[in-house]
């Protein structure tokens, strides 16, 4: 009785999914495929030379540098999110849930209005330059922070520590206090619980994160649009600059297929990992918990 | 890091760290200094908003003088007030059906042994994974060019469950696993029927899980630009699509004001929230 | 002007647009059923029918008590809106128009009433049959149109639009950065300049308008369709891109007001924006570049999807009357081609002299953007793609 409760009870999500992701999913397959009429209407078809576009060397170091911002991104979050979620959730006592709350605080308010408080931080006449002008630092043309690699980054990191520090957060805040004790009286200095027991414990919590920032950082494109400058172009940009030019969205749509393919092939491989590796031992990855486990 | 005796709560607070107490606050001083430093650097461009709300000219990038001239501008501007009641009815609707499909399945996924679920679980995490972008785009063109709807209010509803649904999956799943069966099954020997069961043994048990991911999932709803911006059409513009237009129309102080605004009523909201919840929930279990 | 909205794509004309409709919707179901979720097809699948509008011009008069108009927040003065939804007891509600998708969504058959695409998509927008024609004799205030825009090249015989908002290019300058000196009125100024500046120049995230002021700089017309001088115009973009800071997205206002950007490429009317909001107008210049400006402008049309077109026109004809359209310049800066519309310009123009245009724009169409054929859009598209991959 209560089995087939849990049975249904898995039958609307699921089935939402399937026609509100999976299917349109199928679509985007379609227009990669398609080519279009003068006014950009995509016309289905067998045009495969929307995916042989994407072959172009030109394109090879935009694909670098998307990994390499959304990688850096990653490890910075990882940098900055562990220690916090990890002081927040062990110290932050009675009032750790209202320290997490004012974390999430900048989702409260619109992204765009975020991403013009960096700009009026960092523009050419931003608070900042005003700062080190002011301190003589810097002459009256200031330094301009906006249009580098790191002011990308920055902004990434910016968007979506958020994910880290709240995932993270969960992992500290679920761990039994007794495995730390325990492994206080095993290993001794705080240092080494930490290594021994502490992160391997939170490990999942740290893949998950990763993922949850590294993904979306790859598709992202409002970053590099505000604060991005020259050759600092991402996937992102160029699948929503084809989308709004005419004629591009077959293209767009391949890049699209591209991205999606690619994910599922690092996540079915880091499952066969997980899946190996759990014959030799018993503890988890993490990737796993994301494929399993967080989803 | 022995850090974690800190805490009055927990059970551990009575072991005896033979450690020089002066060592462990120095480290402990060191992590809520670096606490402090990345939540600097997350608050500091909301600092920036509220700042500029008050200013006293129509700059966004100049400080002069004080005035309220902005916050006045902006309760007498009817488009952005629209908006704003759209965004929030987008938010609530997607919040509720979110919540409750998505505490579903997690329960569903939990409590069944079927074969089934890992393919909805791979598919769940596909869909949280798959770029927002990629997956807004294909909605517009689902919706448009599939089934000639028209794009409304209903159509950004359904772009914003999708994510919602499964972000309150997720985070009600990781409590489901926390939980035993053994009460359920008790009741259920009880002689309650599963529905009752459900009601009275396990909802409470996940109240707190369901609330903060609403919670949360209404934050992620509101906040939203790229599914909102493809999936909304006639008399729909939300918040975030709003804004993004009025910037490509000369930036006025005004959205600092709303951004002001936003933050004072969500923090506030948040409270009531919580303390309806109950803080004392926040304990370590 | 806002030709930055690089138009997407509108989908193609009836019979295509029905034909599509039916494809989408095989693809759709099939791919449902397949996964064993036939029935919600029913359940969400609504009408996929469009029946095709009969093209009758339209005639101002109330037809719907609800207007919705696709445009740019603001496009409209505030006090020409109300006064029209008091005057005829209509609720004008109003969707943003933001950048992209705006024109697919029109193409889809979204039921907007009133749209202001961009002047040089227009052609392809009434192939399309997503304009409505406009019945001439019932405008009241038609006689204010500049008779030059009775018969526009991107509408011959203005049967589907009424001009509205137009805007030229050229640059914006820090004066404390970029000396009077130092420019010559030339598009290759940008390029001689960019290097110096050390990334505070930009190019605008637009193919038509930096494509065509490419193909200036490069000496050629900014319409050619020759594929040699389109490559040299992509060409001298490619090289220009890394001496820049990229793109001026989201606004180049936003970067030229936050002392960003000291030399960016600009409409008239954000440059009006612009000044508006610097503490000290004499903290930027503007040139115009000899070559040209690329004029473009933002037309009003009757959308053929719209459910109330009678108010439509009404609103257009409302907007066409005197104090309305002075109302309008002012609010949005651009220039109007209507008798009162150019008298309130140049009013204007007193205090703003940028916005001063040379008469034979508004008589003669020198240097205005014009309307795509495939080849030439096709050739535009494959320049511009290299230039997306360096910005």
């Amino acid at each position: 009785m209560r089995d087939r409760l849990a049975g249904i009870s898995l039958l609307p999500l699921s089935s939402w999914l399937v026609a509100f992701f999976l299917v349109p999913l199928g679509m985007i397959c379609a227009i990669s495929l398609a080519t279009t009429d003068l006014v950009g209407t995509p016309i289905f078809a067998l045009e495969f030379s929307n995916y042989s576009a994407l072959l172009d060397p030109l394109y090879v170091p935009v694909v670098i540098r998307t990994l390499a911002y959304a990688g850096a991104a990653t490890a910075l979050c990882i940098l900055l999110g562990y220690p916090a979620a990890y002081t927040v959730a062990r110290l932050g006592g009675r009032h750790r849930h209202a320290i997490i709350l004012l974390i999430a605080l900048p989702w409260f308010v619109d992204y765009l209005i975020r991403i013009y408080a960096w700009l009026a931080i960092l523009g050419g006449n931003g608070l900042l330059n005003n700062v080190l002008h002011q301190l003589g630092l810097t002459n009256a043309a200031g330094l301009s922070f906006v249009g580098h690699s790191y002011t990308v980054i920055l902004g990434l990191t910016y968007s979506y520590l958020p994910f880290m520090i709240l995932t993270i957060y969960v992992a500290v805040d679920q761990m039994d206090p007794r495995v730390i004790e325990a492994g206080k009286d095993l290993y001794g200095g705080p240092w080494s619980t930490f290594f021994y027991v502490t992160l391997p414990t939170t490990l999942q919590g740290i893949v998950a994160g990763s993922l949850l920032v590294f993904l979306p950082a790859l598709g992202d494109f409002a970053t590099v649009q505000f604060l991005g400058g020259a050759n600092q172009t991402m996937i992102g940009n160029l699948i929503v600059n084809d989308f709004s030019t005419v004629g591009n969205a077959p293209q767009a749509a391949a890049w699209t297929v591209v991205i999606i393919g690619s994910m599922v092939m690092v996540l079915v491989m880091a499952s066969l990992v997980a899946r190996i590796r759990r014959r030799g031992a018993t503890h988890r990855i993490g990737s796993d918990v994301v494929l399993g486990g967080t989803g | 890091m022995t850090a974690t005796v800190e805490s009055a709560e927990s059970p551990a607070a009575t072991h005896v760290d033979a450690r020089p107490r002066s060592s462990r606050n120095l480290r402990h001083l060191a992590l809520w200094a670096f606490t402090g430093v990345v939540g600097l650097f997350l608050l500091a461009p909301l600092l920036v908003v509220v700042l500029f709300s008050f200013n006293g000219i129509k700059s966004v990038s100049h400080l002069e003088g004080f005035s309220f001239h902005w916050y006045a501008k902006l309760w007498g501007n009817e488009v952005i007030l629209r908006s704003l009641r759209q965004s929030l009815e987008i938010s609530a609707v997607a919040t509720a059906v979110g919540a409750t499909i998505g505490t579903m399945l997690a329960f569903g996924l939990v409590r069944t042994r079927l074969g089934a679920t890992r393919v909805v679980e791979r598919l769940a995490a596909l869909s949280i994974l798959t770029p927002e972008t990629a997956i807004a785009i294909a909605l517009f063109y689902f919706f448009t060019v599939g089934l000639g709807l028209e794009l409304s209010l209903l159509t950004v509803m359904v772009g914003h469950i999708t994510f919602s649904g499964v972000f309150v999956m997720i985070v009600v799943r990781t409590r489901l696993l926390g939980v035993s069966e053994e009460v359920e099954e008790a009741a259920l020997d009880l002689g309650a029927g599963p529905l009752t069961t459900i009601r009275l043994a396990l909802l409470p048990q996940l109240w707190p899980a369901i609330a903060g991911a609403s919670l949360f999932v209404f934050i992620l709803s509101f906040d939203d630009f790229v599914t909102s911006y493809f999936t909304s059409g006639v008399g729909v513009t939300p918040l975030p699509v709003l804004i993004y237009g009025m910037v490509r129309l000369g930036v006025s102080p005004e959205i600092n004001a709303l951004g002001t605004s936003l933050m004072v009523v969500s923090i506030l909201l948040s409270i009531l929230a919580m303390s309806l919840i109950g803080w004392k929930r926040g304990r370590r279990s | 002007m806002n030709s930055y909205m690089s138009g997407p794509d509108p989908l193609g004309g009836k019979i295509t647009r029905r034909g599509l409709f039916g494809t989408g919707a095989r693809i759709g179901g099939a791919a449902l059923l397949a996964t064993g979720a036939g029935d919600l097809l029913a359940a969400c699948g609504g009408s996929s029918s469009t029946s095709a509008p009969a093209m009758q011009p339209v005639a101002p008069k109330v037809d719907g008590k609800v207007l919705n108009l696709l445009t740019y927040p603001g496009f409209f003065a505030e006090s020409a809106v109300k006064g029209f939804e008091k005057e005829y007891g209509v609720k004008v509600e109003s969707t943003a128009f933001v950048g992209g998708q705006e024109l697919a969504k029109i193409a889809s058959g979204q039921p907007f009433d009133l749209t202001t695409p961009i002047a040089s998509q227009l052609p392809e927008i009434i192939a399309s049959g997503l304009a409505r024609p406009l019945d001439h004799e019932k405008f009241k205030y038609w006689d204010q149109i500049l008779p030059a825009f009775m018969n526009p090249p991107y509408d011959p015989g203005a049967k589907y639009s009424v001009p509205y908002a137009f805007a030229r290019c050229g640059l914006v300058y820090a004066t404390e950065w970029v000396k009077e000196s130092e420019l010559t009125g030339s598009w290759a100024d940008l390029w001689r300049l960019a290097p110096k500046l050390r990334h505070r120049a930009y190019v605008m995230n637009d193919m038509q308008t930096s494509m065509g002021m490419a193909l200036e700089y490069k000496g050629h017309d900014l319409n050619s369709g020759d594929a040699k001088q389109i490559e040299e115009a992509g060409q001298a973009l490619v090289e220009l891109m890394p001496s820049t800071g990229g793109f001026s997205d989201p606004s180049d206002e936003e970067l030229i007001i936050s002392g960003q950007g000291w030399l960016v490429p600009s409409w008239s009317n954000s440059m009006y924006f612009s000044v508006l909001q610097v503490k000290d107008r004499s903290s930027l210049g503007f040139q115009f570049c000899k070559e040209g400006s690329l004029v473009d402008m933002n037309p009003m049309i009757v959308d053929a999807a719209g459910k109330s077109p009678g108010t439509a026109a009404l609103f257009i004809d409302w907007m066409l009357k005197p104090e309305n359209m002075e109302a309008n310049v002012r609010q949005v800066g651009a220039g109007v081609p209507t008798k009162a519309g150019m008298a309130a310009y140049e009013e204007l123009g007193k205090e703003f002299p940028f916005l001063k245009v040379p008469p034979d724009i508004v008589t003669s169409f020198a240097g205005w953007q014009k309307p795509f054929t495939a080849e030439r859009r096709k050739l535009f598209t494959e320049q511009w793609s290299r230039v997306q991959a360096v910005g």
